[in-house]
């Protein structure tokens, strides 16, 4: 082998920029081929995924040899000179290989068309640069971080006196401390199929309460998968990805289908998106995203890693404190005046069938978040009533909130976030451990729309 | 035979790589920098390849076997055609001018589906020229998908 390895290219084994592979046939026939990824195996292999490429699997059954070219996000250009050696189809390099396929998959919705047939090992027996030019610098650049700087949120975060400050520091520290500016928190509903995003930083919009279902795209894979998943070539995935399902439209194998829109850069190129676990259990998922290629590796990953694990248990002992509390929380207190009717009212409307809340017309939230605001502004309205409990507010049959893990108090965080977003004049504000209160800053009038729906 | 759509990818800007092999089967990848389909009945193309990257020139002369893969860019539509070199030639002045319109067509697709600034792109491009002038006598679907590796209607036994 020359003076160049395998592990000197790890960059062009990200997918960034397409790889093209030569093979031929026993009677002499070329054939030759775009491959969306090269596979980085060891310092003296590389793995591709077998999917569609039959006529380059034929060949290499005529005859081991093949000639690949790969190209570094910097456009410094390698010919390697490869000998077929095996197939797998399973173990650890089809997995990784099958991981790749996947989220490919999940970003269009394909996973059923998308199959790892196998995944082909070969030999590098040489590598040359082509054209000749000086290399860049085959590392991953990034702000800052360390751990002293790993030390520094930790400490910001348990300083944290509740979960709403918690989850904005965890996030302002990774942009702080770390140079991630583009970052998600979202936390697994109670169904355990869909996550909400709780928090952001660095969007031009924030998304808060934005969904992505387990499984879909790589936020969703990474809580489906409850493992690290970290992508460096999103345009290239999505344009495959586009290109297969257009195929197989074409073909009649599949219906016209949509690309999932998910939370994150417009033009985003890299993604990683770590879940937050704590007693082996699944609360949601810490998502950093770049525009640039390639733009984080495994020390980011290990260090989201550990961000992700602080803020589990950090959300899990909050969520204790708050069951604690509601033992001793004060019974709920009333407002002094009863609701003036005059002045301009704020209509808000609530659509029973999915929680959706409207203010103003404007839409606010819906689900599991939409039914707490109208019970709540039921009880505001009717009774006068401004302060509540926890406990209360997850005893209301009307919200049929699971008996386990309700996430009460992440969801009365997200329509806080909401409402502070959209400007209402309505607010959450946290009266102590267990309660909260409601304000209002103008008359309410409320609608609900639809079946089983009450006027107020 | 080459059909008004194939010859509007080969000539258009597309991404193109070419396979070449030796004597004893061994495969080689490069890529082309500009292609001009002469005569469209016959197959006869004039392909500009990297004056630089002796196994091509080597191996065209010795089995004349080829394959030619042209990718749309935005799209990923792709086609192979497969043939054999007649001629391996200098580039003349007009190759050198296919190339640059070229690499203005390719590099802008890039650009525009991909944001990659043109001078990285530039980082590939060869310092010196050859032509080939081949016969291409098979073309195939190759756009990622259930039709890859299908035979299209253009192409000649």
């Amino acid at each position: 082998m020359s003076e160049l390895s395998l592990r000197d290219l790890r960059l062009c084994f990200e997918g960034v920029v397409p790889a093209v592979v030569a093979t031929a046939a026993a009677d002499g026939t070329p054939n030759i081929t775009h491959l969306s990824k090269v596979h980085y195996v060891d310092d003296e292999h590389v793995a591709l995924s077998n999917q569609f490429f039959s006529k380059t699997t034929r060949n290499l059954a005529e005859n081991p040899r093949a000639s690949m070219m790969v190209i570094a996000p910097s456009y410094e250009q390698y010919r390697l000179e490869l000998r077929y050696e095996r197939t797998e189809r399973r173990g650890p390099v089809f997995d990784g290989l099958a991981r790749d396929v996947e989220t490919i998959a999940a970003l269009t919705g394909m996973q059923d068309v998308f199959k790892l047939r196998s995944a082909d090992v070969y030999r590098v027996v040489g590598i040359e640069q082509y054209p000749p030019l000086e290399r860049a610098a085959a590392s991953v650049q990034r702000a800052s971080g360390g751990p002293v700087a790993l030390g520094e949120l930790s400490a910001r975060l348990c300083r944290c006196p509740d979960l709403y400050t918690l989850v904005e520091a965890a996030l302002d520290g990774l942009a702080e401390l770390f140079g991630f500016e583009h970052s998600l928190l979202l936390l697994l509903d109670e169904q355990g199929s869909r996550l909400y995003t709780i928090a952001s930083h660095g969007y031009a919009k924030p998304g808060v309460g934005s969904e992505v279902r387990v499984g879909e795209g790589i936020i969703g894979m990474a809580a489906a998968r409850c493992t690290a998943m970290r992508v460096g070539n999103l345009n290239q995935m999505r344009k495959y990805s586009r290109s297969v399902r257009r195929a197989f439209e074409d073909h009649g194998a599949i219906g016209p289908g949509r690309e999932i829109p998910l939370p994150g850069l417009e033009r985003g190129e890299s993604q990683l998106a770590v879940p937050a676990m704590v007693h082996g259990q699944l609360l949601g998922v810490l998502v950093i995203d770049s525009p640039q290629s390639v733009a984080f590796d495994e020390r980011d990953e290990a260090l989201l890693n550990v961000v992700a694990g602080l803020v589990a248990g950090a959300i899990e002992i909050d969520w204790a404190h708050e069951r604690a509390a509601e033992a001793v929380a004060a019974v709920a207190r009333y407002r002094p005046e009863p609701p003036s009717a005059e002045g301009r009212a704020t209509l808000v409307r609530f659509f029973p069938a999915d929680g959706s809340t409207f203010v103003d017309m404007d839409y606010l939230i819906k689900g599991v978040a939409g039914r707490i605001l109208w019970s709540l502004l039921g009880h505001y309205t009717r009774e006068g009533r401004e302060e509540f409990t926890n406990r209360e507010v997850r005893l209301d049959p009307s919200l049929e909130l699971p008996e386990l893990r309700d996430n009460l108090e992440s969801r009365l965080i997200l329509l806080k976030r909401r409402l502070e977003e959209r400007g209402a004049p309505i607010h959450i504000e946290k009266s102590g451990r267990g309660r909260f209160r409601v304000v209002v800053d103008q008359p309410l009038r409320l609608e609900a729309i639809g079946a089983d729906a009450r006027q107020t | 035979m080459i059909d008004p759509h194939t010859k509007a990818v080969l000539e258009g800007g597309s991404a193109l790589i070419v396979g070449t092999v030796d004597a004893g089967g061994q495969p080689h990848a490069t890529r082309a920098w500009g292609l001009e389909v002469g005569d469209t009945v016959a197959g006869r193309v004039r392909i500009v390849l990297p004056g630089d990257d002796p196994v091509t020139v080597e191996n065209l002369r010795a089995t004349g076997r080829l394959a030619l893969n042209a990718t749309d860019v935005p799209t990923l539509e792709s086609i192979q055609a497969q043939g054999r070199a007649t001629a391996v030639e200098s580039a003349v002045a007009a190759d050198r001018r296919r190339v640059a319109r070229f690499c203005d067509a390719f590099f802008g697709d890039v650009q525009r589906v991909d944001g990659t600034p043109r001078a990285l792109l530039e980082r590939l491009v060869p310092r010196d020229f050859v032509v080939c002038v081949a016969v291409l006598e098979e073309f195939y679907n190759q756009t990622p998908g259930p039709r890859a590796g299908s035979r299209m209607g253009g192409g000649v036994a």
